[in-house]
């Protein structure tokens, strides 16, 4: 098992985009450069630690495919020299191949080296890209040999969820280059030939060889014992405290590196290799390689602190922990950081979108029509708790907030809401009217213009309100009723200690 | 005596949580009574056809949530009442004294333009029970002190005097069109002050 998973040979990955023309990719490539990762690091990393899927990947990205609920990683690594893009179909295949697609590949890529130049960018791609698809097509002869059956089609290890993924279901990966690893061996899932499981709740995905082996526990339960995402940026413990040890698997980080002798990116012997620490950024903590892909995620610490948006490196573990805490409205942002309400218009413009909302919300949800008709389902459905309360903000909300796209949709819900609440008779017999000028114009909470008394909720036009110097009269008739009461209990209390003065109660 | 009079009555019953207003207005419209509680959600109202002084009215009676969860929304439907019933639970002398400030309260938000002989009706509801714990001589003083407003004891659940206390804020609300025409340029805001500061001390008030 070992060798194979160290052995494993670096594929070299196809540019993002396949219909994207090369020089587009070469853009794409110096654009993530700058922003992250230098070309030349990540070729190093090649070179001397390769022994996991995406250790290629410049910027590996994963989404979720909702439809198939598979973690679909898209590498970019070694750009594919622009004069092969054309034959790139018939080179780069992903975890769907079958051996004679494999075969295929690799005769035409024979073909190809021996009408390159030598010496050329072209012949090191191809010669490189011949060995990769020699070793796939190992793996992928050794899977078929595997005769498993396929297990239960439900199976629970660790607290993940598995499901079972029939071996021949295939064509469920949108792009040629997008491949299954399995997390618990990285090597590719040959859905082909393989069985495999995924977990429901977090997407890890698993051989069925594989799967009675997970030690990771399932991310939605570690989840869910955190509560909320890591808000600490970073919180790096270093090496030395983890004893040199890798946080998941506990294999030895030996941080002395040997020279050895690489060909083609496949280790000589992993004993005298070095096993690369990998720290992940939302946990802060070190990994190996194996279990740390290099994959790349936003970061909850640094979304709430710095209002970063940038992907870093995190640990498997950690991708899919995010991963589910990215849809919860858990981070009370204005208390975690309120000064970011001060200086992001974006951010106070949702704020107040949210605030307007919340009081049309408490119309709608008592007004017969506007229950009849789902309004607020229609509009809001799932994302009821943006409406509930203005606090709570999930990491895809602070994104989309980022973007523009949140305001955007609490604007159309908003015009919605407000085109019910003034056509409706029974919205609009709740409205306000303002009692310091007692005009007979109605006013709403969500209005420009009004002002809402904190203490009391009664409404008033602001200017009204200044011109009472901000007192509200309802607030003065409260309190001189309680005054009244409490002049009242007192006088009693007299009466009770005299007894000359009792007089019968009339109650 | 006015000409044009409308066929439409706005009545409002307010009171607190729990005394029976949407019980009584249930017995007045369908006759019917349940001893479950069931809290009301923000305000709502029921018609019922009356005859008074020989006309059929519409009476549209808007029952309210007192001070249950929903009170955060405004009353903008107060405005245009031509009746407004306080109730309150003779086994609860809370929602006795509180009647001073829903009575406040609906004055300053519904702004009738001559609020000192806007119609009101009280009612003490519960007399079915027997731990009556606010007399009728107490109640009636607070009703003389509010320039004799119309006393009634009801009981929704046997429907003890409901009829009879409908059919006179039927006809309160229709005598008080009337007088609304007469005085048509009364200055209602001064009225409103006068009112708000001569209220008598001895009350024993609380928030609202
Ligand atoms: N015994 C008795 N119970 C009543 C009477 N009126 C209402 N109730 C009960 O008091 C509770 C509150 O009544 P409800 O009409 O909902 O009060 P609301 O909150 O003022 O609308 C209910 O359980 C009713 O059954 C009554 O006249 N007699
Ligand atoms: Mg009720
Ligand atoms: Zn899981
Ligand atoms: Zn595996
Ligand atoms: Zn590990
Ligand atoms: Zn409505
Ligand atoms: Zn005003
Ligand atoms: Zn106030």
């Amino acid at each position: 098992m070992n060798t194979l998973r160290d052995s494993l040979a670096s594929i070299p990955g196809a540019v993002q985009n396949l219909a994207t023309a090369a020089s587009n990719y070469y853009v794409a490539a110096r654009n993530s450069q700058g922003q992250n990762d230098s070309l030349s690091t990540a070729a190093e990393d090649r070179l001397s630690a390769s022994s996991t899927p995406t250790t290629e990947s410049l910027h590996s990205f994963n989404e979720i495919d909702s439809a198939s609920g598979a973690i679909l990683v898209s590498e970019k690594s070694l750009p594919i020299p622009a004069s092969l893009v054309k034959e790139q179909w018939r080179l780069i295949f992903n975890s769907e191949a079958s051996v004679q697609d494999l075969q295929e590949a690799i005769n035409h890529c024979k073909d190809l080296v021996l009408i390159s130049e030598e010496n050329s960018e072209e012949r090191r791609w191809l010669v490189r890209h011949l060995v990769d698809l020699r070793y796939s097509l190992e793996e992928l002869q050794e899977a078929q040999s595997d005769k498993l059956e396929v297990g239960p089609t439900v199976k629970t290890v660790v607290g993940h969820h598995f499901t079972a993924r029939q071996r021949g279901i295939g064509k469920t990966l949108p792009l040629p280059t997008q491949r299954n690893y399995c997390d618990y061996c990285t090597g590719i899932i040959w859905s082909v030939v393989q069985a495999s499981y995924f977990c429901t709740d977090c997407r890890y995905m698993a051989h069925q060889k594989c799967v009675d082996k997970v030690t990771r526990v399932c991310a939605h339960v570690i989840a869910s014992e955190r509560q909320y995402p890591i808000l600490e940026i970073c919180p790096e413990i270093g090496l030395a405290a983890q004893q040199y040890k890798c946080m998941e698997c506990q294999t030895l980080l030996n941080c002395t590196l040997h020279t050895t002798i690489q060909c083609f990116g496949r280790k000589s012997k992993p004993e005298n290799s070095w096993i690369e620490p990998r720290l992940c950024d939302y946990t802060g903590l070190y990994f190996c390689p194996s279990c740390h892909w290099n994959d790349q995620s936003v970061i909850p610490a640094r979304v709430v602190h710095n209002w970063d948006f940038l992907p870093r490196k995190v640990s498997r573990s950690a991708l899919q922990e995010i991963q589910l805490f990215l849809d919860k409205p858990l981070i009370r942002l204005e208390e975690a950081n309120p000064k970011l309400f001060v200086f992001l218009e974006k951010l106070a413009t949702v704020k107040k979108l949210r605030t307007n909302l919340v009081y049309m919300r408490k119309y709608l949800s008592e007004c017969r029509q506007a229950l009849e008709d789902k309004i607020l389902e229609t509009q809001i459905g799932h994302r009821r708790y943006l409406i509930q309360s203005n606090e709570l903000y999930s990491i895809n909300d602070l994104e989309q907030t980022e973007n523009g796209t949140l305001a955007d949709y609490l604007h159309k819900v908003f015009n919605c809401f407000d085109k019910h609440i003034r056509s409706c008779s029974m919205c609009m017999a709740k409205a306000y009217i303002c009692e310091i000028c007692s005009n007979d114009e109605v006013i709403f909470p969500f209005d420009d213009g009004c002002i809402i008394c904190d203490m009391c909720n009664s409404i008033y036009h602001r200017v009204c309100m200044t011109r009472k110097n901000m007192i509200c009269p309802k607030c003065v008739r409260v309190q001189e009723r309680r005054l009244q009461r409490e002049r009242s209990i007192e006088s009693k209390e007299n009466n009770e200690n005299n007894p000359n003065n009792a007089r019968p109660n009339d109650i | 005596m006015a000409t044009r009079k409308k066929s439409l009555l706005k009545v409002i019953i307010l009171g607190d949580s729990s005394v029976g207003k949407t019980s009584l207005m249930n017995q007045y419209v369908s006759k019917r009574f349940s001893n479950q509680y069931k809290a009301t959600i923000g305000a709502d109202f029921c018609t019922k056809e009356v005859v008074v002084d020989d006309r059929v009215v519409t009476m549209q009676i808007w029952d309210t949530a007192g001070q249950e969860r929903f009170q955060s929304l405004g009353v903008a439907f107060y405005r245009g009442a031509d009746c407004c019933v306080l109730v309150y639970d003779v086994t609860s002398p809370n929602s006795f004294k509180n009647l001073d400030s829903w009575r406040d309260e609906f004055l300053i938000q519904a702004s009738p333009r001559d609020p000192e002989h806007f119609p009101f009706v009280v009612l003490g509801n519960k007399v079915d029970m027997d731990n009556r714990q606010v007399s009728t001589r107490r109640a009636q003083q607070w009703c003389q002190s509010k320039n004799d407003i119309p006393y009634f004891e009801t009981s929704a659940k046997e429907g003890i005097n409901v009829e009879l206390a409908f059919q006179t804020i039927a006809k309160n609300a229709l005598a008080q069109e009337a007088e609304v025409e007469l005085y048509n340029e009364f200055p209602d805001q001064i009225r409103l002050n006068a009112d708000r500061n001569n209220r008598p001390g001895n009350a024993d008030n609380c928030q609202c």
